[in-house]
């Protein structure tokens, strides 16, 4: 999965503020700017909202770029990113959403119109399957199966221990075969 | 059910959710073009500031975790930006557990009812420092104590309310020390000529900045002297000392002034406020010509003495306009607001989750609001309590905590931790603050 391996990026650890560092975020996004988008989405699950944070997720890579000294893969400190980027305006949504209108109601057939034409774009059933699981699996499975990462990885990213990771994708795999399961006896 | 295969699904997951590209050259572009416009929008900075700012960065990155980072205009983005439906459902399938801590200064005024007292009842604060963290997913107050405990580039520092009393004098002023080494009372000289009070209040305590009020009321042999003052100070210009007998020192250099925070570029601001001011004595001079004040009684705004103020839902700059003192005229100021944001050295996180009016409209008894860095955890001053809620619950349910105010207690201090500085904080504002009893 990664194509530009970590060696590629080895001189992140050597950035400084003189080198190009507009060359640098081309060559991230070039190589990570699927990634970082897909990520994105995964925990959104609205495209428009996607394009905000990889854009804000690449912002802030831009302004950090000196900071990278390789204790993380590269992929590995990019979803990190990505990810507090993310959650940052979910959790902003949701102050607005409370203080302004309250809790969530349902919209009803604008909603559902809105999810059948959404569906049609995930590129499988499984995507599907996975992108309607609650975040914490969603998340586990995607980090695993998409984006390869160890469970090292995974802990680091998802900022939980790697014991939670395995038990957790334990469960996530569980679910996921269970609604396969279903759907075939179905 | 069979036991899953830990790789059965990375084939049906290698390619990415969506038939078509999110990651579109449109997009890079985008982003090229945002960081084009942000480097074009930077002002020219003189080499000196340079320095100075790359030492403060470093700073706030090793203070912080990196992945903590807000700035202001990413929030307006994502306060501003459409939330579209299925975006405002992940947030509310996503409850994340609070991860942050809130160190909370608070100051209470009272007034002495010493009647023995030779010159007028001396009016001077208490303060009073509470950590509340997450514990074990729980919300609770960690720790509580005396004083205001603050965080001070790699270590706390305390700030104590000490007293000192002769025989004519009554000295409440402000200790600052290493919170791991004990404080030191300090001796004042005494004048048997002189009857003094002098007292040191905390209006605002930041990370590096401290708004101080010091007022001073004396006898000096037969004539009476008041003066009042108020100025900023970094926490090393506090420790460098008390000014006593303001009567005999007009001005003090000890302190940060408006020009020393925003550069000249201030300067207009500060004009405008005096033109502005004396715009406003000279129309009530045109009504009654009998009482014209001449242009000296009508104040000074140098921008050297301003104040930092706690206003519903954020920290404000005030300006003193200053009154000379005349024998037997006492030497006071007025506060008037300053058109500026205050910089983010200054308030390094005072951001609300949303406008004041939404505070308002869903806690209406609400006087004050704090929103931590990663919102996940508000807290609303509402008839005397501090009500804690985490990210996820809803106005109208019972707060996560609830922490009683004492009457007329006031905001100080807010500073937050995130990630995995709240267990170094628990534990190091535990050991700071080891009474962990309820101020009375």
């Amino acid at each position: 999965m990664e194509t530009t391996g970590v060696h590629v990026f080895e001189y992140l650890k050597y950035v400084s503020e003189t080198t190009d560092q507009k060359a640098i975020l081309r060559n991230l996004m070039e190589a990570y700017g699927n990634d970082v988008w897909n990520y994105a989405f995964s925990i959104c699950r609205n495209m428009d909202l996607a394009d905000d944070i990889t854009q804000d997720a690449f912002l802030k890579v831009y302004r950090n770029l000196t900071t990278f000294r390789g204790e993380a893969s590269v992929k590995t400190w990019l979803l990190t990113i990505t990810r507090n980027t993310a959650y940052d305006y979910l959790r902003k949504a949701f102050w607005r959403k409370v203080t302004l209108v309250g809790f969530i109601q349902s919209t009803g057939t604008s909603q559902s119109a809105e999810n059948e034409a959404m569906e049609k774009l995930y590129a499988s059933d499984i995507w599907k399957k996975v992108i309607s699981l609650p975040p914490k699996y969603r998340e586990i499975l995607i980090l695993h199966a998409h984006y390869q990462l160890s469970t090292k990885e995974m802990a680091a990213v998802l900022n939980i221990s790697e014991g939670t990771v395995k038990s957790r994708l334990h469960h996530a795999r569980l679910k996921v075969m269970k609604e396969r399961e279903s759907l075939e006896n179905s | 059910m069979k036991t899953p295969d830990p790789d059965d699904m990375q084939e049906d997951l290698e390619s990415g959710p969506l038939k078509q590209t999110g990651f579109t050259s449109k997009l890079q572009r985008e982003i090229e073009q945002a960081i084009d416009r942000k480097e074009r929008a930077k002002p020219r900075i003189k080499p000196y500031l340079v320095i100075a700012g790359i030492g403060a960065v470093t700073a706030i990155m090793l203070l912080y975790p990196w992945n903590a980072i807000h700035t202001r205009s990413e929030a307006l983005t994502a306060m501003e930006a459409p939330i579209p439906i299925e975006a405002q459902s992940a947030s509310f399938v996503a409850p994340a557990a609070i991860n942050t801590a809130l160190l909370i200064g608070l100051r209470t005024d009272h007034e002495s009812t010493d009647s023995s007292r030779a010159v007028n009842p001396i009016r001077f604060s208490t303060y009073r420092t509470m950590l509340i963290a997450p514990v074990r997913g729980k919300l609770q107050k960690t720790s509580e104590g005396d004083g205001i405990l603050m965080p001070y580039k790699q270590n706390f520092w305390k700030i104590d309310s000490l007293v000192a009393r002769t025989k004519t004098d009554e000295i409440h002023y402000l200790s600052a020390h290493l919170a791991d080494q004990p404080v030191k009372a300090e001796t004042f000289a005494d004048d048997p000529n002189e009857k003094l009070n002098h007292v040191e209040t905390l209006r605002f305590v930041g990370n590096q900045y401290l708004s101080i009020d010091e007022s001073e009321e004396a006898w000096v042999g037969s004539t009476p002297y008041q003066a009042e003052r108020t100025w900023v100070r970094t926490l090393p210009q506090l420790k460098e000392g008390h000014t006593m007998h303001l009567y005999n020192k007009p001005a003090d250099k000890n302190h940060v002034s408006l020009t020393d925070l925003y550069d000249s570029s201030i300067n207009g601001v500060l004009s405008n406020m005096r033109l502005s001011l004396r715009s406003a004595s000279a129309a009530p001079a045109a009504a009654s010509a009998a009482s014209t004040p001449a242009a000296d009684q009508v104040g000074e705004l140098a921008g050297e003495s301003w104040a930092i103020e706690r206003a519903p839902g954020r920290w404000v700059g005030k300006v003193a306009v200053t009154s000379g003192a005349d024998a037997g005229t006492p030497e006071r100021y007025d506060l008037r607001d300053l058109p500026r944001d205050l910089p983010d050295k200054v308030v390094n996180h005072d951001e609300l989750c949303c406008s004041w009016g939404d505070i308002k409209a869903n806690w209406p008894n609400a006087s004050d609001a704090l929103t931590s860095p990663m919102n996940d955890m508000i807290v609303i001053f509402e008839g005397g309590k501090l009500k804690f809620y985490s990210y996820g619950q809803a106005p109208n349910s019972a707060p996560e905590l609830t922490l009683d105010l004492q009457q007329g207690e006031q905001l100080v201090m807010a500073q937050w931790a995130t990630d995995h500085y709240v267990q170094e904080w628990i534990d190091k504002v535990d050991r700071y603050l080891p009474g962990n009893a309820n101020h009375d």
